[in-house]
């Protein structure tokens, strides 16, 4: 019986590695979303803005390093008023930032400013900016309100004077900010896994009624039980095969956070095989469905992206619309997400359990009903 | 002693929907031959192939296989049987050692490598063992299956058209692992559409149309039945009377028209000189000549409405 399982799950994986365009088209979307995250991740975060500072003043020299040391706001560049007005309309920047050389004249009779020139052609990136601007100024008279307070956390329980009326006290979740291409990449793993899993193990279902080995595979003395088993653990290896090594790179890269301890790498491991064995059995359950090479690409790709969107693998489930919260809770991937941000992101693992076991009770069903229908299909093919 | 036979078809029925497949056939096969099952396409060979093989269940009427019930096969039957699927079944990605060593796991082949070098040997494979089978002739592809059918060493093979779409010379390759496989004592059941490929390989054939059985001997006996095959080469005006004249012979069972002229077929006791005398005394012959039908014109004169 073992000799069955392994020889099934051995072939699939030889028939996989001899299938590059299959291999290409299960992981390639999945990448190129990735790249397409950090490209809006970088985009959406960082603007090119001219930076022209007139004036030489003790103030004005504060007030420079202030939005010069705000690299998460602005791809910033120094230059004179003649070029920055050049760049601007070239489009080559997004905005100016002028200090005037008066500014430290002005600073001492409380009526400063800064000029913003603006090109406001897209109110989303113009808002970014002027919130961006608005912090740096803010950071001027009330440090804790700036860059370095939104990057190291404020002071536990400690209420610094600012000069407005209400002060913040803030108490984070995490020691550290999670980067906003960390936590998108978190669904970008989980899109990679189910890519892999259900479109290899569709692929490879969906070839054997099509040259005929399923009959092949059923007129064995194997039984059909192994024979089912070792396709269901040849798509498990495959899959993890082509996501552990995307992953280790994923965390040498620090596209992913550190793992905070070994009970969340184990976590994160556990989360990971559930998630791979749902796919599989998804996976095997549409390559019954559509027994054609062709048909079951197209359909397998779009079945893991519309998992992903709806999934949460844009934003968190919870800010979403309430349809697409209901609509989340019947998919596996938004209990993935949601555990792998968990595993990754939180010190405790408080919730993380919920999410495994709606998770393994999706890998359970999906794989109990491909092992009923896969051998029945096989029979009458 | 177990029976003589390694396949018992007691009147067996099977329907697809509304479509009856299979029509109360009986068919044994002694253990040890080569029986041909010849047909159209949509006879029900392979629906007679399939339920042999367990996969499909007879409405009605029992299969043995080797003695045991077909239909309720299990590991142990399926272990004796060799199968050649019509569509070979290989996995063309991977190489023909890996197809082989695949088979091997699943029919728990023991001292699985020596006994795949064998069958690669017997089909003149051993060279291309590790090429991948995408780059395999036609030919080449049946020949693996066949060694992945022979691999398990089952004593009874089926071969649902084992020459369909290869050239000439993979036919004859193949024909010649078949009669090996006879001499070695192993019984072969094959499908085939080309009836010369039964008359050169089976010692029996049977021949199905619409899911019945219509007839099953060896090709010698069926070639009696049919009777002396008499070619008559005439005018084309003269064909018209010479056929009236055929037709209302006794001895004629049968007229077919040809390019050349004319061709009866001749019952065992008639003389062919009587009926030529006959003709003549109505038409002129250019000439005319007597010979056995051969299994076409067997499987024709059969299988067409009179």
């Amino acid at each position: 019986m073992i000799r069955a399982i392994w020889g099934m799950a051995r072939n699939d994986i030889a028939v996989w590695l001899r299938s590059p365009a299959a291999i290409a088209a299960a992981l390639l979307p999945a990448l190129g979303m990735g790249i397409l995250v950090a490209v809006l991740t970088n985009s959406v975060g960082q603007q090119p803005v001219a930076l022209v500072v007139e004036g030489q003043g003790r103030l004005t020299k504060r007030i420079a390093k202030i939005i010069r040391a705000d690299s998460e706001a602005y791809l910033l560049t120094e230059m004179n008023a003649a070029e920055a007005e050049r760049a601007i309309g070239e489009q080559r920047v997004a905005a100016i930032i002028v200090v005037p050389t008066d500014f430290d004249d002005a600073a001492a009779y409380g009526n400063a400013a800064i000029d913003l020139y603006l090109n406001n052609v897209d109110i989303d990136l113009a808002d970014d900016l002027r919130r961006s601007v608005t912090r740096s100024a803010a950071e001027f008279d009330a440090p804790q309100l700036g860059l370095l307070g939104e990057l190291h956390g404020p002071s536990e329980n400690l209420l610094l004077p600012n000069p407005y009326r209400v002060a913040i006290s803030e108490r984070d979740l995490r020691e550290t900010n999670v980067s906003f291409l960390q936590y998108q990449v978190i669904p970008i793993v989980v899109l990679i896994v189910v890519s892999a899993g259900l479109l290899g193990t569709a692929l490879l279902t969906a070839r054997d009624f099509e040259r005929g080995t399923a009959k092949l595979l059923i007129l064995s003395p194997a039984g059909h039980l192994p024979i089912v088993f070792g396709r269901l653990l040849g798509g498990t290896m495959i899959t993890l095969g082509l996501v552990a090594p995307l992953v280790a790179v994923g965390f040498m890269a620090r596209f992913m956070p550190p793992i905070p301890s070994w009970q969340h790498g184990a976590a994160l491991a556990a989360l990971l095989v559930a998630v791979t064995l749902t796919s599989v059995g998804l996976g095997a359950l549409l390559g019954i469905a559509i027994r054609n090479d062709r048909l079951v690409t197209m359909a397998g790709l779009n079945a893991a992206v519309y998992l992903f969107f709806l999934g949460g693998g844009f934003t968190t489930v919870a800010f979403l619309p309430p349809w697409i919260q209901t609509a989340s809770r019947a998919l596996p991937t938004s209990y993935a997400i949601e555990g792998l941000r968990q595993a990754l992101f939180y010190p405790d693992l408080v919730g993380f359990a919920h999410n495994l076991s709606a998770i393994a009770a999706f890998g359970v069903a999906s794989i109990t009903l491909a092992a009923a229908l896969l051998a029945r299909a096989w029979r009458r093919a | 002693m177990g029976s003589p036979f390694a396949v018992e078809v007691s009147n067996v029925q099977c329907s697809f929907g509304g479509i009856r497949a299979i029509d109360g056939l009986s068919l044994r096969i002694a253990a040890g031959t080569v029986v041909g099952i010849v047909g159209a396409n949509g006879a029900g060979k392979t629906t007679l192939i399939d339920m042999i093989c367990g996969l499909v269940r007879p409405q009605h009427g029992t299969i043995l296989v080797m003695g045991q019930n077909a239909a309720a096969a299990g590991p142990a039957l399926r272990a004796r049987i060799g199968v050649l699927p019509q569509e070979t079944a290989l996995y063309d990605e991977v190489s023909a050692r890996q197809n082989l060593d695949f088979a091997a796991s699943l029919y728990a082949v023991p001292r699985a490598a020596a006994r795949i070098d064998e069958v690669l040997l017997l089909v003149g494979l051993l060279e291309r063992q590790h090429d991948v089978v995408r780059t395999f002739s036609g030919g080449m592809q049946r020949r693996l299956a066949i060694a992945r059918a022979l691999l398990h060493d089952p004593p009874l093979l089926i071969l649902d058209e084992p020459t369909v779409g290869v050239d000439l010379e993979a036919r004859h390759q193949i024909w010649s692992h078949v009669r090996s496989l006879r001499a070695a004592g192993r019984t072969v059941v094959l499908t085939t559409n080309y009836l010369d490929e039964a008359e050169a390989l089976c010692d029996r054939v049977a021949i199905l149309r619409a899911g019945r059985l219509l007839a099953e001997d060896t090709p010698a006996a069926l070639t009696a039945r049919t009777g002396r095959c008499l070619e008559i080469e005439c005018s084309p005006e003269s064909s018209g009377v010479a056929r009236e004249t055929l037709e209302r012979h006794k001895g004629v069972l049968r007229v077919e028209s040809g390019d050349f002229g004319l061709r009866a077929y001749l019952g065992a006791t008639v003389n062919p000189e009587d009926v030529v005398h006959d003709l003549r005394a109505v038409c002129t012959l250019a000439a005319f000549r007597t010979r056995s039908p051969d299994l076409a014109e067997v499987f024709r004169s059969l299988t067409t409405p009179q």
